[in-house]
């Protein structure tokens, strides 16, 4: 006999709520944690697969583990592998004849055909990052929240480190929050660092190439309010400024020098100019995010919007909606639609004339055709299913598509499939 | 009236102990009495005296033992309509909520079913000939309530009892914390809830007792509420069947094959209070139930 047994947790909680007339600390993810004496680790195991058409794909297991201590202090710790393949746009623009581009080490070409995009075949990269983060208590009412961070691919390092203060107040009902993080990097792109703006050369020249490697520093600043309205709904404000100082170019990239009626200009032994492109030394970036979440008899709806914009010009809009749809016996079903939009650097060109380009090499002026820094448009449409095994274990699987639309280049399109257990 | 409360300081709190609803009762304040305090003996003592004055007085109201109460008034108003004050309004449209969203599985009118079943631990399990006539004075749709306005049919009876003591326990937690924001513990024969950790931020450490062979159980308490439903003593044995003292107000009959307690832990105590009944009620069914409940639970069979 198979009985459907109704979840009525949320309407009990709502019944509760409008009798003993108050909002006290019920939506916190933290009310009511009870617990066997057993601590043991929690762990979550992730695969992801992502595949753009034609282009790069990637491959990437994650496992994460974490411990609740006594006195209620947190250990976790995040193990994520990545591997890239394919071919990525390259910045050049099409053209209607083949192309012929050195490649980043300098040694060897490749070519694209006539109005087709550039695109750079030796996309292949392998990632390993490792995150450790420490939740502690201070009082009753506090925390700290620590995080570290390490990643290195083959031509990037990064380090990180984190410290977040939060506060709760008024009956926790309120919490603020307070965080500063900073983060190093090494860049040693292949073949050496290109010199800003000089022109490729073929592939049996020297290359225009300086320092083998260089580093970037970035500090943030992030404030927040999570706010509890009422026992079914939970807002969330926060603030981020960042700074950034040191190398921003991406090595691989480059700009496509035309003549002012759109064609190629032979040189340096190919049959187009190609400049790589020079991002400014230093970047401040303002971010702003906002978030509803609301309980509606036993389903969980989201809403998030974040804006950010850099001294750069860049401003991006990203709109998040998910909406959690829980059945019985631990399954559930979440749609998510993310739509992103963004304004392009002041300084992107999806080409330059080479009146241009003689200006701006005398200047040292700032130029990148890198569409993600680029106008474009991205929607995320996606699901989620969610449900338990028989020894009560949570497992999901999710599938999302993503439609990238630059303006003026190639739409992208990609596949996203992740698989988590957790136990 | 206060003879019936103790109050004992220790090294690591204060301790209040008196008995309300039948039931021992406990507060708990932790607080390092070696050390100066932001709240003086004296306060501390008063809060506990609060708390046991509030518990007190949420007996006296809601007690159906208590006559000229408002539950009595209710039970002897003969189909005359009443007006009732907010708190009582307020219990009400919680009881008719739990009602629906237990298809009627729990009644505060089931009580007049008492005047058939008795457990004594004896075998005198009632017939269906003596239950049926019974039946027609269950269920709370057949009152008129429309808050704050109530008619009820005469032979009915309503009893408060299965939601009494949670709510006194959230409502002396509250009362307790907003007079002193010190890590406290309320705790009423077994159902109990506290405002946050122990002040060094540890978890409270909470028992549940071995029940019919179960093994007792620790639990770590770190926010809300425990509350726990059984039938560890009140029963009739009739042909080696268990009949339960949990009744069903649909059918008269003993729940069979409810686990003899279920332990539930909420934010709040008359969460996991009504949390641990509604599952006792669904019998066989209680763990399959709990499992779509998505909520900490402890069961002992």
């Amino acid at each position: 006999m198979n009985k459907q047994h109704k979840n009525i947790r949320q309407n009990l909680k709502s019944a509760t709520g409008a009798l003993l007339g108050t909002a006290t600390a019920i939506i916190p993810i933290a009310s009511a944690q009870a617990d066997d004496a057993s601590n043991d680790w929690k762990t979550d195991v992730a695969v992801l697969v992502y595949s753009e058409t034609d282009r790069v794909s990637a491959f990437e297991p994650a496992i994460s583990t974490k411990k609740t201590f006594d006195d209620e202090s947190v250990l976790g710790f995040k193990f994520v592998f990545d591997a890239l393949t394919g071919a990525s746009a390259s910045g050049a623009a099409p053209a209607d004849s083949v192309q012929t581009f050195t490649r980043p080490s300098g040694s060897g070409s490749y070519e694209t055909g006539a109005n087709e995009t550039p695109l750079d075949d030796t996309f292949r990269d392998t990632r390993v990052n490792f995150s450790a983060s420490y939740e502690a208590p201070i009082e009753r009412l506090n925390k700290m929240l620590y995080g570290a961070s390490f990643s290195k691919e083959y031509d990037f390092l990064s380090l990180s480190g984190s410290a977040t203060y939060f506060q709760d107040l008024n009956q926790r009902n309120t919490t603020l929050s307070a965080g500063v993080a900073l983060e190093y990097n090494v860049i040693t792109p292949v073949g050496g660092k290109p010199i800003a703006l000089s022109e490729m050369q073929a592939s049996s020249e020297a290359q225009l190439r300086g320092e083998a490697n260089d580093t970037r520093i970035m500090g943030e600043i992030l404030l927040g309010v999570t706010q509890i309205i009422d026992r079914n709904t939970l807002m969330q404000f926060n603030y981020g400024f960042a700074l950034s100082d040191g190398y921003h170019n991406d090595a691989y990239k480059i700009t496509s020098v035309l003549t002012s009626a759109g064609d190629l200009i032979p040189a340096n032994g190919l049959n187009g100019t190609y400049v790589y492109e020079s991002r400014p030394e230093t970047r401040t970036k303002h971010s702003v995010y906002g978030k509803v979440k609301r309980y509606l008899s036993g389903d969980v709806a989201d809403i998030s919007y974040r804006y950010m914009w850099d001294d750069w010009e860049v401003k991006s809009s990203t709109v998040d909606v998910h909406y959690r749809k829980n059945f019985s016996k631990g399954w559930y079903l979440e749609p998510h639609i993310r739509y992103y939009t963004q304004e392009a650097a002041e300084f992107y060109r999806d080409s330059i004339t080479d009146t241009q380009a003689a200006a701006l090499q005398a200047s040292k002026g700032n130029l990148t055709s890198d569409y993600r820094l680029g106008d474009m448009t991205a929607t995320t449409l996606g699901v989620k299913l969610g449900f338990l095994t028989p020894n009560g274990n949570k497992n999901s699987v999710r599938l999302e598509i993503y439609t990238q639309e630059p303006d003026l280049n190639e739409k992208v399109e990609a596949v996203i499939l992740q698989y988590n257990y957790s136990f | 009236m206060t003879q019936n409360l103790t109050i004992e300081k220790q090294e690591n709190g204060f301790i209040g102990r008196f008995s309300v609803m039948a039931s021992p009762c406990e507060i708990l304040i932790d607080v390092d009495t070696e050390q100066a305090s932001d709240y003086s003996e004296k306060q501390l003592e008063a809060t506990i005296r609060a708390v046991y004055e509030e518990a007190k007085r949420i007996e006296q109201k809601f007690s159906r033992y208590v006559k000229g109460n408002v539950v009595d008034q209710m039970n002897n108003s003969d189909g005359t309509p009443l007006v009732l004050d907010d708190e009582t309004s307020r219990l009400m449209d919680f009881a008719f909520q739990c009602y629906q969203l237990s298809d009627g599985l729990f009644d505060i009118s089931s009580g007049v079913l008492r005047k058939v079943w008795t457990f004594d631990g004896s075998d005198q399990v009632p017939s269906k000939q003596s239950i049926q006539p019974i039946l027609k004075n269950i269920g709370l749709n057949k009152l008129h309530w429309h808050s704050p306005h109530l008619k009820m049919p005469a032979d009915m009876e309503l009893d408060f009892g299965g939601i009494g003591k949670e709510y006194a326990v959230d409502c002396c937690l509250k009362l307790a914390t907003e007079t002193i924001p010190l890590p406290i513990l309320i705790n009423f024969g077994g159902d109990l809830a506290c405002n946050g950790p122990r002040k060094n931020n540890t978890p409270w450490q909470v028992g549940i007792e071995s029940v019919g062979g179960g093994a007792p159980a620790a639990i770590r308490l770190p926010h809300g509420a425990l509350a726990t439903s059984g039938d560890a003593r009140r029963y009739l044995m009739k042909d080696g069947v268990r009949y339960s003292h949990i009744l069903n107000p649909l059918t008269g009959s003993s729940v069979l094959g409810a686990p003899r307690s279920i332990t539930i832990a909420a934010p709040t105590c008359i969460e996991a209070g009504l949390m641990s009944t509604m599952a006792m009620l669904k019998g066989h069914d209680a763990a399959e139930f709990l499992n779509h409940q998505d909520i900490p639970h402890w069961i002992q069979d």
